[in-house]
């Protein structure tokens, strides 16, 4: 009888552990789904620490110039396009047919005049026709903007993968924008954002030679009113020099 | 960058765009034969063989070239006599009433030839008349960089 006793209490502390044990293991579960924000609240946190964007291609390794494109259309004409060195910006928008994230931008290219390519010329290049199939280009591809397939130039552009946009400035062959988005509207934010920051520098430089001629207008005002014209001798006089006394 | 399609060999200038393809038009009835379209702005995708849809976009500063290859028919013909691609023209050989549908301030230049068995019509377009000397010096940046291929013997590979 005390033998028993003896089992049944070992028994009923082992259950204990395991016990002890699955509600640890369920708390350490739920402590980093809540990390993660899959949080089991009704009104999980407005904005996660990261958000995970899992179509959108990373950063190139490195930075290049623009280049000039050049391969076949899907029609399969000859083309040389003109991006660096060319009048006009340029955003060159890296697709493939296959990817689901492209789709998107397809559809939107597709568009008569996509709002917020105005003044910008799109290319779009996609791999040749050893990785991609012109008749599928064909039937994706835009009309009224060229379609390049060149696997050049995704070498020339240091392309990590699609989709993938690089928009280069023409007359100074800077690539003033770059990277990927899972929609046109966040590539169109982005390409608005990188415009706005070339254009700022400028508009500074502006400013600045605008402030420096009206300084130097009123100057030459007080000047005049004060009767000191050009060649006048006090102009080159030294004010730190100490005037000579009278002898 | 090269280009080479259609018999067409081009080591394509900075600033310039180049496309070949096949002719929308044939006034001979023909077979469809090769065009070279060449410019210093964006090519529209739409284009006439003679430039419209290009020449009404092109600035004062722009040039436009086209070198259509016509059939066999055209070959040492009459209005294609032997001769070359011209690597230069001279600036007087412009015409404003030249083009193929007046356009302001622009004038053309169109040269029939035959070189190496096959026939071509050279059109230029400039976009401002009254730019002719520099604008011929930037044609010819482009005449010389291209090479006309010879037509293959019958049976080559």
């Amino acid at each position: 009888m005390t033998v028993l006793v003896i089992a049944e209490g070992v028994v009923i502390l082992l259950l204990g552990l395991l016990v002890a044990g699955l509600l640890r293991s369920h708390a350490e579960i739920l402590r980093k789904l809540h990390e993660l924000g899959a949080s089991i609240e009704e009104h999980p946190p407005s904005q996660p620490d990261l958000d995970f964007s899992p179509n959108v291609v990373s950063p190139r390794s490195d930075t290049t110039p623009g280049h000039d494109v050049g391969g076949v259309t899907p029609t399969d004409e000859a083309i040389a396009v003109s991006i660096s060195g060319a009048r006009h910006r340029t955003l060159v928008a890296f697709l493939s047919s296959g990817c689901l994230t492209c789709s998107a931008f397809w559809e939107a290219f597709a568009a008569d005049q996509p709002a917020g390519l105005e003044g910008i010329r799109l290319v779009i290049v996609t791999k040749d026709r050893t990785e991609e199939s012109p008749s599928r280009i064909r039937s994706l591809a835009p009309h009224g903007h060229p379609v390049v397939m060149s696997n050049d130039a995704w070498s020339d552009y240091l392309v990590p993968g699609s989709p993938y946009f690089v928009l280069v400035d023409g007359p100074t062959n800077r690539v003033i924008g770059e990277g990927s988005a899972s929609s046109w509207d966040q590539l169109r934010n982005l390409m608005q954002q990188a415009l706005a920051d070339d254009s700022a520098p400028r508009r500074s430089h502006r400013r600045r030679a605008r402030a420096t001629a009206e300084r130097d207008a009123r100057d030459e005002a007080a000047l005049a009113a004060a009767g000191i014209g050009p060649g006048d001798p006090s102009l080159y006089e030294n004010p730190e020099e100490p005037e000579e006394p009278d002898v | 960058m090269r280009l080479e399609s259609e018999g067409f060999d081009v080591v394509v200038p900075p600033g310039w765009e180049v496309r070949v393809s096949r002719q929308t038009e044939n006034l001979h009835g023909g077979a469809s034969t090769p065009v070279l379209h060449a410019a210093t702005f964006a090519l529209p995708e739409e284009r006439g063989d003679y430039g419209s849809g290009c020449v009404e976009i092109m600035g004062p500063e722009d040039v436009f070239v086209s070198l259509l290859e016509f059939g066999d028919e055209a070959v040492h013909s009459a209005l294609f006599p032997p001769g070359e691609l011209p690597r230069s023209i001279d600036p007087q050989a412009f015409r404003t009433n030249g083009m193929q549908r007046w356009m302001p301030g622009q004038s053309a230049y169109q040269k029939f030839f035959t070189e190496g068995d096959r026939a071509f019509c050279l059109y230029v377009v400039i976009g401002d008349h009254s730019r002719r000397v520099a604008l011929a010096r930037t044609v010819r940046s482009l005449l010389l960089s291209i090479r006309l291929q010879p037509v293959a013997p019958p049976g080559a590979m």
